[in-house]
């Protein structure tokens, strides 16, 4: 009971974590950016004070919103945006929903985002915000073969699809097993090309012609998914930072040591991707989504055939 | 037949018109019950006739895979009774219905041919094309029905041959070869799909193309399983099974293509039925491979997944196949070219429901061959490994091709239609058009999440409430064995599905307490007025607008003394640091290409000094 509370509290901490610094990541990747192209920055401080008075506007005119099912569709994407949220372990694992944590659930669920942010647009006239979420619906479409090669890399090397399989994977090898460890990290860095169109939905032809009503909670909801991808990626950029809870005295003082190191190092990893994000957001200008599609699949095909090579060498 | 068919020119009649429904209603009941009580009593029933059997061998044949399948057909046949009178069509399509329930019941060979036979005829008079690929399908079964005796060691060659003793024997390569090729040309993988194609291209739309379309569907998936799931227990059915897994895979992505390529409406359709029914194969070519191994367990959970993608893919397109008949009387009546608004929205939901779009059950049945995909047994792990890395980057394609083909299906009466369909979606729930589909939208949805109900009532009650296993020391901790794990999208869905309704809940809630006005019967309601009046008045509403700008400048007003009091120096240390930063600018703007291999190549060079 004693630790069921101690997963309840830890898992609480994530999701309310996780919720409250998302708008300060995508404000704090924006400023980066603006600071690397040398355009005017919006300091990241301010971003989480224009959703709130966003959200205040949203609020007004809630109430008198006419009566629709389709008023409820920003709150479908949160729910699926909130769910990844709590499924994605960002500093310890064993959290409350740690059995359901599978990899391609995480993908499914971050996949409605899109979908439900189309079908919200076709409620405003604005056509050029409808143009640029279909164009962002099929190109994260197109990044499902990508994803699924990541999956079946990670279904190598742990023998299962859960990501807290993978963090107890890389815990369990004593000395940092370097083959099994390198395609992960390039799969990683093929994940980064499907977070790279993220940022651009809050920019003004994203946000052209929503009404207060959809407006806070359609660029929460971005934000929210953006973190969700990002401790995804952090996942697999280095599984062995993250603490693992588990039940019995001696594993609960271990895991007590662990937990800060466990935040210091999300903490780190966030704020190296958002810098990686930010530099090849503005120094690769691939502006079209097929591009980074194409590089996107070779870079997970060569995790696999690095999974190979490490194969052959043991 | 052909008569019958042509004589749907000159006959419309309604003889019959309730009596019918009352033996279909009954049969899907019955049906339902039987398969039931046959899924748990694993029990087989044979009938054989008592003079017409000694004469000709005719016999019936029950076990589950037929009760099943008759459930299908019954509900599918059931429908497009209903829908008879609103789709224009005679009795006469009834035949090839009536002609699929006996083949489905049939107990022996000869009989199972002969029907089959007829029933490929029949679709040969629909496509006036005038295709070979029936008279290939028609070919290869007589192959089989001449082969078959031989094989089974029977007395003489045309001694009927009951599936009891079916059952019991193992086939050659050839014989299994050409039940591929027969079922494959029926479920319309073969030809790649050109033969189904022409048939819609043909119909257009008409009820009985799409009700022959399902037909044969399920009778070429009936006889791939029969002849392949339940007789082959041997070692030389690796490569048939590998075999139907490729055809399987090449097809879907072929149908898939072509949903994005064809023009019509009906042939996008016919196109995506297509690539749902390779999906299927697929997941039959995968069970194969699980029998012959020590790998039993994965049997029943493909049993399961195949079963569930039989009923919700058949069922599902049964209404979208229906729905485009509504769509070609409408747009024949009206004259116009624009999808009316309610089929739209019933296409959209169904296309949720079919397209393999995340939590909903497409998803599942796709979700389940890449479970049984990544636990395929082969001989050597190298090749293990390729091949289902490759199968997977299919699968994946496929995924992406439905979704694409669904959604280039919705929007074929351009995007105006849709926009206008979603603003029309309160009175899609509220009007009384389309009620049936409505419901059996509605019931085909509540399908999809029930094995999700099951699977917290049956495993979660016990293990995490009763106490009754190991595994609940943490309580509510959702815990779960390996096996029962792969159940966990419907889990997602039943989740998500919780959390949408306690939004709405709270949302519908908050909607009622709200004041309802806006600008345009401001005049009307003015008894709601004064509440709001009330909260934005002077004496109360300033201080708390004024409380509320302190809670939201406080913090800001904070760091930015904070950020003052640091950045004074840092000013100046970024100042004499970034002089030069547009010098960098340029350079990077300028050498771009260079500077982008140079990222690729140190990327490269890192990983490899990792790897070494």
């Amino acid at each position: 009971m004693l630790f069921w509370l101690l997963t309840f509290v830890v898992t609480f901490l994530h999701i309310m974590m996780v919720l409250f610094l998302a708008p300060w990541v995508m404000g704090f990747q924006k400023w980066l950016e603006a600071k690397i192209q040398g355009v005017p920055a919006v300091p990241f401080w301010f971003y989480w004070g224009e959703i709130y008075s966003v959200n205040i506007k949203r609020l007004s005119s809630f109430l008198t919103s006419t009566y629709s099912y389709t008023s409820l569709l920003p709150f479908i994407a949160l729910g699926a945006a909130i769910i990844a949220a709590l499924l994605v372990p960002t500093f310890t694992t064993g959290m409350m929903i740690a059995s359901l944590s599978d990899f391609l659930l995480v993908i499914a669920l971050l996949m409605m985002v899109p979908v439900s942010f189309f079908l919200i647009a076709l409620r405003y006239p604005s056509l050029k915000s409808l143009k640029l979420l279909q164009t962002t619906l099929v190109d994260s479409l197109l990044f499902l073969p990508v994803l699924f090669f990541i999956l079946t890399i990670i279904r190598f090397i742990t023998g299962g699809t859960s990501l807290d399989g993978v963090v107890i994977f890389f815990h369990q090898v004593g000395e940092l097993p370097l083959m099994a460890y390198c395609p992960l990290l390039v799969a990683a860095f093929s994940l980064l090309f499907v977070v790279w169109d993220i940022p651009n939905f809050s920019q003004r032809e994203g946000m052209d012609g929503f009404g207060g009503a959809d407006r806070g909670l359609l660029l929460y909801i971005n934000d929210v998914q953006f973190l969700v991808w990002l401790s995804l990626i952090a996942i697999l950029m280095w599984p062995q930072s993250l603490a693992i809870l588990q039940p019995g005295n001696d594993h609960i003082t271990v895991w007590l040591r662990a937990v800060p190191f466990g935040f210091l190092a999300w903490v780190t990893k966030i704020f190296t991707e958002c810098l990686l994000l930010a530099m090849m957001r503005s120094l690769l200008l691939f502006s079209n989504g097929i591009y980074r599609v194409g590089i996107a699949v070779v870079l997970s095909f060569l995790a696999i055939i690095l999974y190979f090579a490490g194969l052959s060498g043991a | 037949m052909q008569g019958g068919i042509a004589a749907k020119r000159y006959y419309r009649g309604s003889i019959l018109t309730d009596l019918e429904n009352v033996p279909l209603i009954a049969s899907v009941v019955s049906c339902f019950f039987l398969s039931i009580y046959l899924v748990f009593s694993f029990a087989t029933t044979s009938l054989s006739l008592p003079i017409i059997g000694k004469l000709f061998g005719v016999s019936f044949y029950l076990d589950t895979l037929n009760a099943f399948c008759l459930l299908c057909v019954f509900l599918c046949g059931g429908l497009f009774v209903f829908f008879k009178r609103s789709l224009g069509c005679s009795h006469y399509f009834l035949l090839p219905y009536v002609n699929v329930l006996f083949l489905l019941l049939s107990g022996n060979l000869y009989f199972f041919t002969g029907l089959l036979s007829v029933l490929i005829l029949m679709t040969y008079g629909l496509s006036v094309g005038r295709s070979l690929s029936p008279f290939i399908a028609l070919a290869s079964l007589l192959i089989v029905v001449v082969l078959l005796p031989g094989q089974v060691g029977d007395k003489g060659n045309f001694a009927p041959l009951s599936f009891d003793v079916l059952r019991q024997s193992s086939f050659s390569p050839v014989i299994l070869f050409f039940i591929l090729v027969t079922s494959c040309v029926l479920i319309g993988l073969l030809p790649f799909s050109q033969w189904r194609m022409n048939i819609s291209r043909q119909g257009k739309g008409d009820a009985v193309y799409s009700f022959m379309h399902l037909l044969l569907s399920m009778t070429g998936i009936y006889l791939l399983l029969r002849f392949y799931v339940d007789l082959g227990r041997n070692n030389e059915m690796l490569l048939f099974s590998f075999l139907v897994e490729v055809i399987g895979v090449f097809a879907a992505c072929y149908a898939g293509w072509q949903s994005l390529v064809v023009k019509t409406f009906q042939e996008r359709i016919s196109c995506l039925y297509v690539l749902s029914n390779g999906v299927l194969v697929q997941t039959i070519g995968m069970m194969t491979f699980f029998i012959a191994p020590e790998q039993q367990e994965w049997f029943s959970f493909a049993n399961d997944i195949l079963g569930y993608g039989m009923f919700i893919q058949f069922i599902g397109f049964t209404f979208v196949f229906l729905l485009s008949n509504f769509l070609k009387e409408t747009q024949e009546n009206q004259g116009t070219e624009v999808i009316y608004a309610p089929i739209l929205i019933s296409l959209l939901l169904l296309s949720f429901l079919l397209s393999g779009l995340p939590p909903f059950a497409g998803f599942s049945v796709l979700w389940g061959n890449l479970q049984l995909l990544l636990a395929m047994p082969s001989g050597h792990h190298l090749v293990e490994t390729l091949l289902t890395t490759m199968l997977i980057g299919f699968n994946a394609v496929i995924l992406v091709l439905s979704l694409l083909g669904w959604m280039r299906t919705i929007l074929t009466g351009g995007i105006a239609s849709l926009q206008k369909a979603v603003y029309e979606l309160p009175d899609y729930f509220s009007s009384k058009t389309f009620v049936e589909v409505k419901i059996g939208i509605a019931f085909l949805f509540i399908t999809a999440l029930l094995p999700g109900f099951i699977f917290l009532l049956v495993h979660s009650v016990p293990t995490n409430v009763m106490g009754l296993s190991d595994i609940s020391h943490s309580f509510f901790s959702f815990s779960l064995v390996g096996q029962q794990a792969r159940l966990m999208p419907w889990m997602i869905a039943l989740l998500f599905t919780l959390i949408v309704m306690i939004v709405g809940w709270i949302a519908h809630r908050e909607r009622k307490k709200a004041p309802t006005f806006s600008l345009r019967d401001s005049c009307a309601e003015t008894t709601h007025h004064h509440s709001v009046v009330e909260e934005t008045s002077f004496s109360f509403g300033q201080a708390s607008f004024q409380a509320m700008l302190e809670r939201r400048f406080s913090f800001i007003n904070a760091l930015t003394t904070v950020n003052y009091t640091i950045g004074k120096y840092w000013l100046l240390i970024k100042k004499r640091c970034l002089k030069y930063t547009h010098v960098l600018n340029v350079f990077l703007w300028q050498y771009q290409n260079a500077c982008l291999l140079l990222m690729i190549a140190l990327v490269l060079l890192s990983i490899s000094v990792i790897a070494r």
